[in-house]
């Protein structure tokens, strides 16, 4: 019996000890100049759905959360920007953004965003969907350790992870999951609270 | 005694396919409708319209065939609401294909529309725009 009381102790203690540790830093760390950088976002420049220049400067002091997708998208998009949209509204009065980038910028011009925005019914700045040069959004993918490729066999032209990817304030990656997995993405809200968490303090 | 048996053996598999009467729709469904359509049938917002007590989907149960084959372009109305995404036509599914998914959709969710049948969208399939 008292063992069985010790164990439940434990248990209580090691859950509670997990709750409390912060998120990791996640990615690889570089050695730069004999110092630790741990992995960042690098600078980007982008348009979003209102024509107007997004840069990593518009999330400075903010988390958020990013994924990416395109308009015409027939497979996995359709789920994960409903997952996408979930975030949005339970997030809706806290300082938790969204960014969708597009990995189709010849189709996903602003004006293509701006109308699958309102078809959404979400907005700028909350929620910034991105386009550009198509070199550099691929490019940027890998940052947020998602794969695009160009595939005509694949459904809809680009074959991708439907990775959600959470981002603080020093664009370190702190949290992800898998975008289609409504049970994952439950679990992640709970990392971007304990993240708006984490600031507060 | 054996015939029984033979008769207790086949009301039993009667009643056991009758909890999955359109399985093969529900599993077509699942593989190329449920991305957009979701789960419940509901769509999502205004970007992809509702399988579940849609107007439009009831009124015209003679395209919804084509619809499935060759996808629709049109900007649409469903329940008051306009829809403009095209959607992209499953060319590999057959006419049984077409049978089971609308059956199992005209039974699902809230929806209570009635049985289509091959001859049915045979006949809907050979009047598809070109």
């Amino acid at each position: 019996m008292n063992r069985y009381i010790l164990f439940l102790f434990i248990l209580i203690l090691l859950s509670s000890c997990e709750d409390n540790a912060p998120l990791p830093i996640l990615g690889e760390t570089e050695v730069v100049n004999g110092l630790e950088v741990p992995h960042a976002i690098r600078d980007f420049s982008f348009f979003n759905q209102d024509s107007v220049i997004i840069t990593n400067e518009n999330f400075a002091g903010n988390i958020y959360v990013a994924d990416f997708f395109f308009t015409s998208c027939p497979s996995i998009c359709p789920v994960v920007t409903k997952q996408m949209l979930r975030i949005y509204e339970t997030f809706q009065n806290q300082n938790v953004n969204l960014v969708s980038y597009t990995m189709d910028p010849k189709r996903d011009i602003p004006a293509k965003l701006k109308s699958y925005a309102e078809k959404l019914e979400v907005s700028a700045p909350k929620w910034q969907f991105l386009t550009g040069e198509k070199d550099k959004l691929h490019e940027i993918a890998a940052d947020y350790f998602s794969i695009v490729i160009e595939d005509d066999e694949a459904p809809g032209g680009f074959n991708h992870s439907g990775y959600l990817l959470l981002v603080d304030k020093n664009r370190h990656i702190r949290s992800f999951c898998i975008g289609t997995d409504e049970d994952e993405v439950t679990e992640f809200i709970k990392d971007i609270k304990k993240l708006l968490a984490e600031d507060e303090k | 005694m054996k015939s029984k048996i033979v008769l207790i053996f086949i009301a039993f598999i009667f009643i056991y396919c009758q909890g999955n009467i359109y399985a093969q729709g529900e599993r077509i469904y699942t593989t190329y409708c449920l991305n957009c359509h979701g789960k419940d049938g509901n769509g999502l917002k205004n970007l992809y319209p509702p399988l579940n007590k849609s107007d439009f989907y009831a009124a015209n149960y003679e395209k919804v065939p084509c619809i499935i084959l060759h996808g629709l372009e049109d900007e649409i109305q469903v329940n008051g609401k306009n829809f403009m995404m095209p959607m992209a036509g499953f060319s590999n599914l057959t006419d049984v294909d077409i049978t089971n998914l609308i059956n199992y959709i005209n039974t699902a969710w809230e929806n209570k529309l009635p049985e289509t049948t091959i001859v049915k969208v045979k006949e809907s399939l050979e009047k598809c725009p070109e």
